[in-house]
């Protein structure tokens, strides 16, 4: 294993896809079908990164965004996947995924940013936390398998494009894996929420 | 039906599109994608992979091929209540969240109960099999096919309650039927008496007395069952209470038989076809689940009668402050495991229905408690005392204000049956509802021209009567946020300081309250103790947690409004204050003054607290039956008390506490953590 530092780099193109998938994955009992990568990745793929252990490697880490108004009053980003590989992890890796895609979302005037996780992830919940996201509201029975969910929010505040980080604590790098888990798919008549994020609750 | 293997679902006028897409395909630049204004997310998420095993529920495995059901197999009468204990184990858990497809819909029968009808049952299939007096045809054709007719009618039935929009689809239950009957269209009445008929030809069946009870009990418990979830609004109590102990009692004596389970090449061990999802019309990806093992799921019917019987209790109490207190013993105590969507369901029909509350009595009886169960006296006889003045601008009010109440007090009664996240979600509605109440009463007051003191005294008090119900919702929404894990260490402390100062303005309500002296007494007497305990406890971990806040002011600030943002509503800024205001400001001056104050000890805080819990032993105020739970749940929070006063003892020693000592993580109180080593 290398000990030269991580290389992080935007989303450059379908080529990414396979690697992308493979990362996120592995880590799903349900896999995403192509399709929601690609919902994503071509709608938003400056808002995707990728971590390698060098320029020749393979790529270990992976985040996977979007970025939209909610309800048409506020500027939402939301994290769809973040992964990264488990003999990587323990080095920064998520943690700085998070933080690039967060820049080029402040630099898009993002005013909140949210996401769903498991309840019971504590390694997702202390990165978030220690990057300022709070545990906003629990949503019942939010996976498949019957588990509740957290919806996290990070609040951002106006004019904040220009800092680095505004909340500048190193984070612990969480020994289990960072996802998020397929919600629960229904049949799609008009809905009478916000049908752009994967949970309006 | 049994030419389900062949039929493609959708009929199979299909055509080959394979040309047609891959010229269209030739037109498209590489990595483009094409969507529609519509395509969201969950369009882009629903669909799935052919031949992906873990999307394509229709794929079928080496591993899983299995022999073609014959639903006319005889079977011997254990194979028989062998089932029907695995169909009662698929219904509970469907009640538990799962779907139809994956629980109910496995049971093979359900799809072939043309089949085991007797009327149709062929003379070339009665010959199939060698005749056995073991395993006679009616065990199917009549056992078996009126116990899964009233299984199915049973889901229908529990099915018309849950979907009455009281509980999630998708949230709380499963609605989806993929296309599957159950039988809605046949009347509960008339597979009752096909239950009777099983029941009587067991009766005289030539069967071992054994087996025939068995049969019996099985018969009798999934009939009794199909009774109670039949009961419709308003719910008799007694029928209720008295369908509920019935089925208590079959419960209880089949739990105690023992049943030989079927061998591995029994029939029976191939009635339940757990992928049978491939065969139906799903929407959603089916996940294979393990069925729990059968003590389990009657655990799981144990609750359920217990519901009910709960249900025909409360029915007994017409008292809003009974089912307050019943509805938040369930959601406070970790013991107590949250009812099925259906009983909540059910719950809140009876608290509102069809322009009835509690199934019986009109609305403005909401009005009655909100006085009677406060300052103690009618609604009439705090009228003639506060003598509103005859102005159509008052008596505008006046109706109003009676409107809201009977309103809220019944959303508040079915909130307590809403799941814990969309609960604590409701209350943040129902604190500003409250709270424009207290602005109605407020407006009242240059109204009201009373001619002595007592009606001035009730005057005066009006207001803190909807004032505690908004402190109450308040209360419980931090409550709930730390039963729900939804504040991180940062936030704690936060969380219990706000909840101190939300306690402290409810018991100066209750402290005015208290001038009355009413039949409300002993309970006002009883909220007032534990409210007490509750804030000095609330103090005590605000002031043990204060060093772990080293987040940056700001976003510390940014998170707190956030976080209260039920509190800064933009509505409130056209009403009175609603005190306590959750002002960040106050939180660093209010801790620093407790803890350089070098008399306060948090140890004996909780010393104090365990006192004044301790103090409501042998009260009952309005708790009626919930007494002894209450009493119970008082206990559980006076030994979190003795636990934490292992806590520093003086102010100055806080500093050097070991924070890491607090256990959160699988703690015994939903609201406080443990005190470790």
């Amino acid at each position: 294993m290398s000990s030269s530092p991580i290389v992080y780099r935007q989303y450059t193109g379908e080529s990414d896809l396979r690697h992308i998938m493979s990362l996120v994955q592995h880590e799903l009992s349900e896999p995403y079908v192509i399709y929601t990568y690609r919902y994503f990745l071509r709608q938003w793929p400056h808002l995707s990164f990728l971590a390698y252990p060098d320029e020749n490697s393979d790529p270990v880490g992976v985040i996977v965004c979007k970025q939209s108004m909610h309800r048409e009053t506020r500027n939402r980003g939301y994290i769809a996947m973040l992964s990264v590989h488990r003999d990587w992890r323990k080095r920064g890796i998520a943690s700085t995924l998070v933080r690039r895609s967060l820049a080029i979302m402040k630099q898009h005037g993002v005013e909140e940013v949210v996401l769903e996780t498991e309840f019971d992830n504590s390694a997702a919940l202390s990165l978030y936390e220690s990057l300022g996201f709070i545990r906003e509201k629990r949503l019942f029975r939010f996976y498949l398998n019957g588990k509740d969910a957290f919806r996290l929010v990070l609040v951002v505040p106006p004019g904040s494009e220009d800092q680095q980080d505004d909340i500048g604590i190193p984070s612990p790098i969480p020994p289990r894996p960072l996802f998020l888990a397929p919600p629960r798919m229904v049949p799609i008549p008009p809905l009478p929420y916000d049908a752009d994020e994967a949970s309006a609750r | 039906m049994y030419d389900m293997d062949v039929d493609l679902p959708g009929g199979s006028d299909f055509e080959d599109v394979t040309k047609l897409f891959a010229a269209a395909a030739n037109d498209m630049d590489p990595e483009a994608l094409l969507m529609t204004d519509t395509f969201s997310l969950l369009d882009a998420m629903s669909a799935f992979e052919i031949g992906e095993p873990r999307m394509d529920s229709g794929m079928v495995t080496e591993s899983q091929q299995r022999p073609p059901f014959d639903p006319l197999a005889p079977m011997l009468p254990q194979e028989i209540c062998w089932i029907l204990d695995r169909a009662f184990a698929c219904e509970m858990e469907w009640h538990a969240g799962a779907s139809l497809t994956q629980t109910v819909h496995t049971l093979l029968y359900v799809h072939y109960l043309d089949d085991l009808n007797p009327d149709f049952i062929t003379g070339h299939q009665r010959y199939l099999y060698p005749p056995d007096p073991r395993r006679p045809l009616e065990l199917l054709s009549v056992v078996m096919r009126a116990s899964v007719m009233a299984l199915l009618k049973s889901c229908d039935l529990a099915w018309r309650e849950l979907s009455k929009g009281k509980v999630h689809d998708v949230e709380d239950w499963l609605g989806e039927k993929s296309e599957v009957s159950l039988l809605e269209g046949i009347s509960a009445d008339f597979v009752l008496r096909k239950v009777d008929d099983a029941l009587t030809w067991l009766q005289y069946s030539n069967l071992s007395a054994q087996d025939v009870q068995l049969l019996h009990d099985r018969l009798l418990l999934r009939k009794t069952v199909m009774q109670l979830l039949k009961l419709t609004l308003p719910l008799s109590k007694k029928e209720l209470r008295r369908l509920s102990i019935d089925a208590r009692v079959l419960l209880q004596r089949i739990r105690s038989q023992s049943l030989t389970q079927p061998t591995p090449d029994s029939p029976a061990a191939f009635v339940f076809d757990p992928h049978i999802s491939r065969r139906l019309a799903c929407f959603m990806p089916v996940r294979i689940i393990d069925l729990p093992p059968q003590e389990q799921a009657w655990d799981h019917l144990s609750r359920l009668l217990d519901g009910w019987e709960e249900l025909s209790h409360l029915l007994d109490n017409p008292c809003v402050s009974t089912w307050e207190i019943a509805g938040c013993l369930r959601i406070w105590s970790p013991r107590h495991e949250i009812h099925p969507a259906y009983l909540r369901s059910l719950s809140q029909s009876v608290v509102y229905d069809r322009g009835n509350v509690m199934g019986r009595l009109p609305p403005m009886w909401s009005v009655e408690c909100f006085f009677q169960e406060s300052v103690g006296c009618s609604y009439e006889a705090f009228l003639s005392k506060i003598c509103i003045r005859n102005d159509s601008s008052a008596l505008w009010l006046k109706k109003e204000i009676e409107n809201r109440i009977c309103k809220y007090t019944a959303a508040d009664l079915r909130a307590n049956s809403y799941n814990p996240p969309r609960r604590r979600r409701y209350f943040m509605k129902a604190s500003l509802q409250w709270h424009e109440v207290f602005d109605l009463f407020l407006q009242l007051i240059p109204y009201c021209e009373p001619f002595d003191s007592e009606g001035q005294a009730l005057v005066d008090v009006m207001p803190s009567i909807a004032t505690m119900r908004r402190l109450a919702a308040s209360r419980e929404i931090i409550l709930s946020g730390l039963q729900q894990d939804l504040y991180a260490r940062e936030e704690v402390t936060i969380a219990y300081w706000y909840l101190s100062r939300i306690l402290d303005a409810h018991l100066e309500c209750i402290d005015q309250i208290l001038n009355f002296d009413t039949q409300a007494r002993e309970e006002m007497k009883i909220q007032l103790n534990f409210l007490t305990a509750l804030q000095v406890m609330s103090m005590a971990m605000c002031a043990i947690t204060y060093k772990q806040c080293t987040l940056p002011y700001q976003r510390t600030a940014l998170n707190f409004v956030r976080r209260h943002k039920w509190a800064f509503k933009p509505e409130y800024e056209d009403l009175a204050p609603a005190l306590p205001l959750p002002d960040l400001r106050r939180f660093v001056p209010e801790v620093e003054e407790m803890l350089s104050n070098g008399q306060y000890s948090p140890a004996q805080s909780f010393a104090l607290a365990e006192d004044m819990l301790d103090s409501l032993e042998g009260l009952e105020g309005f708790a009626s039956i919930w007494a002894e739970d209450r009493r119970a749940f008082f206990q559980g929070l006076a030994r979190i008390c003795i636990q934490l006063q292992a806590l520093p003892a003086s102010s100055a020693d806080v500093a050097g506490f070991d924070l890491r000592r607090l256990k959160w993580v699988d703690r015994t109180h939903p609201w406080f953590p443990d005190l470790g080593v």
